[in-house]
């Protein structure tokens, strides 16, 4: 177990909350606007296991989404923890 | 790839073309077009039906460069964002691994539980990236193995029906030879019909009304298919009806030794036995000079800078300290007559320029850049629709241009080579069978853009007897190409817009527009007057009158 004076701690936490920010960003864009394409220009079998895997894709987009907000949520309460 | 200029009109020489010397000062005006507007030919005029809108037509199906895969526009567009996003998720993974390799919280005792939390959370982030990265891969395969086997099955039809077609004229000589006595006499008949006097314009109008009462008769994709098959088979006719055995016939249309090109050059052999399809010399002469302030932006705009009547438009661009760059809009044909006129825009530059020989309007066009000071070594930008789209296509595969950029509508054209590194594009409508005349498209060294300009239900506008080779379908389908979202047909439109775009944007640059005209020499007989068969309906009593092509 290594030990990490507070100043130390509270760098490399607010070093990860920069880091995250502009990953949510780019998650959540991508989350929010998922790949999809629209039924008026493929139909059939093929492009009915293509839009299956795009909900995937989609479901995945969204975990990696929420799961970067709540890292960046528990950095912030650390830091909040940790006080000034 | 070796690209080849037009062989010479078989026969005796036809004598010297002229350049008319131009006369001095300029003279001659042009109108530029505001940006992101439709162009002027295009917004309908009082009295005027229009043809087609973008929003009435089919999809665009865009056709990369190097490939033979058909896809729609909007489906390229889409393997583009994934092709983005696999990118974007490969950077974000890697970012959330350095952020984990920041610090390890769970090894630090004095970690908040937060910041312990944060560390799963990332981890669980990351797993997430990497597989969503999985995902955008595997749909970007699944589509592109689609569109390949969605190709494969047409183009397994295509063949179907391309060797069914050759199969039945390879065979169709006997069946040709019973029935040549019939189609002499019906051949002799129309033909001195066509001698006799037609006072008013009675016989021409009649054609003309039954054609354009009943556009659907050559407008659409099932015809379109038809005039493919036609002109696909036409090599193994032609051998089968001189004595070929079958096998023979369908032998030497597999291997390539007959095609349209030979039934074309054939029927210029043989046309001027009867008084048609017979070439002359040309003269042209410079009819203005302008100078101008603006490039065009987009297909639009550049088609609707296709120039008619005078036949050929170039643009000379000029920047200090730089090469002189051109653009030469070659017009689409003027007559239909397959009898030799004035005009060098005729049937006859058609027939001959599928059949690969330096036609009239061939010669005229090149006429006119030599007089606009167009070297071998300058860069050109061709631009042309319909016979002025096949002339372009002409000069941009002789080899004795050097030739930057193509843009071709409604070109029948598909079967010459073009050199590699082209930019641009050649555009067809699906229910447009004047492309079909030269036979599929064989060359793939340019993007190719399709689309339909009547989808299934828009009723046929009956301005034309073929609307859907006309100039406003056209037009719709280039405003189309300038919404465009895919990659594969942005880049052609910007790599165009780039080339004339570069030079005028610069302090001290000057462009000039110069207009052409040319005419045939010793043009010794009346031309058949088939412009009622095949031009506009007659405009509105009172109305303005639209585009003939």
């Amino acid at each position: 177990m290594v030990s990490w004076d507070p100043g130390a701690l509270r760098t490399a936490l607010e070093n990860q909350q920069n880091e995250l920010a502009p990953i949510g960003r780019v998650l959540a864009a991508a989350a929010a606007h998922p790949p999809r394409f629209s039924t008026h220009d493929w139909r059939g079998e093929a492009a009915d296991a293509c839009a299956r895997l795009q909900d995937e894709l989609a479901r995945a987009l969204v975990a990696g989404d929420n799961a970067v907000a709540a890292a960046a949520r528990d950095i912030r309460s650390a830091l909040n923890e940790l006080g000034v | 790839m070796s690209v080849a200029h037009p062989v010479p009109i078989p026969g005796p020489s036809l004598g010297p073309d002229v350049l008319v010397p131009a006369p001095s000062g300029p003279h001659g005006g042009h109108t530029t077009m505001p940006h992101g507007k439709l162009p002027p030919s295009f917004r309908a005029k009082p009295g005027v039906h229009r043809g087609t809108t973008p929003e009435q037509g089919g999809p665009l199906l865009v056709t990369p460069v190097g490939t033979t895969a058909v896809a729609t526009d909007a489906l390229y567009a889409h393997l583009d964002r994934l092709a983005a996003l696999g990118e974007a998720l490969a950077r974000e993974g890697r970012a959330l691994a350095a952020v984990a390799a920041g610090a390890s919280w769970t090894a630090v005792p004095d970690a908040p539980a937060a910041a312990r939390r944060s560390e799963l959370e990332v981890e669980s982030a990351r797993a997430s990236v990497h597989a969503a990265g999985r995902l955008t891969a595997r749909v970007d395969r699944a589509l592109r193995a689609a569109i390949t086997r969605y190709d494969d099955a047409e183009s397994a039809a295509l063949r179907g029906a391309d060797g069914a077609a050759s199969f039945v004229g390879s065979a169709s000589g006997p069946l040709l030879h019973a029935l040549l006595p019939g189609l002499a006499l019906l051949g002799g008949a129309a033909f001195l019909a066509s001698k006799l006097p037609d006072p008013g314009g009675a016989r021409a109008a009649a054609v003309r009304t039954f054609f354009l009462q009943h556009p659907g008769l050559i407008t659409g994709p099932r015809f379109v298919e038809g005039v493919r098959l036609f002109s696909q088979s036409l090599d193994e006719t032609t051998s089968s009806f001189l004595g070929a055995p079958a096998p023979l016939a369908f032998a030497l249309g597999a291997i390539g030794v007959t095609g349209v090109r030979s039934s074309a050059r054939g029927l210029l052999a043989v046309g001027p036995v009867v008084g048609l399809f017979r070439e002359t010399p040309v003269k042209v002469e410079r009819t203005s000079t302008t100078e101008i302030s603006s490039p065009p932006v987009g297909a639009a705009e550049r088609l609707d800078r296709v120039p008619e009547g005078d036949q050929v438009r170039i643009e000379k661009y000029e920047a200090p300290g730089e090469p002189t760059r051109f653009v030469v809009y070659v017009g689409p044909t003027e007559t239909f007559s397959p009898a030799v006129g004035n005009e060098p825009w005729d049937l006859t530059s058609n027939v001959g320029g599928v059949g690969g020989l330096d036609v009239g309007s061939f010669r005229a066009t090149e006429l006119a850049m030599r007089d606009a000071g167009i070297g071998s070594s300058d860069q050109v930008q061709f631009v042309g629709f319909s016979q002025g789209g096949l002339v372009a296509t002409m000069l941009a595969g002789s080899g004795e241009w050097n030739a930057a950029g193509l843009e071709t509508f409604g070109a029948p054209a598909g079967n010459i080579e073009l050199p590699e590194g082209l930019s641009g594009m050649a555009v067809r409508n699906t229910d447009d069978f004047i492309p079909m005349l030269a036979g599929p498209q064989l060359d793939h060294h340019l993007l190719q853009v399709e689309r339909r300009a009547f989808a299934d239900g828009t009723p046929l506008p009956t301005y034309h007897a073929a609307p859907a080779h006309q100039r406003d379908a056209y037009m719709a389908t280039a405003v189309a190409i300038d919404r465009a979202a895919s990659a594969a047909v942005r880049d052609q439109n910007a790599a165009l817009n780039a080339f004339t775009a570069d030079y005028a944007s610069r302090p001290g640059s000057v462009v000039t527009a110069m207009t052409y005209h040319g005419e045939r020499v010793e043009a010794s007989e009346h031309p058949l007057d088939l412009r009622g068969v095949t031009m506009e309906a007659p405009a509105p009593r009172g109305g303005a009158t639209s585009s003939r092509r």
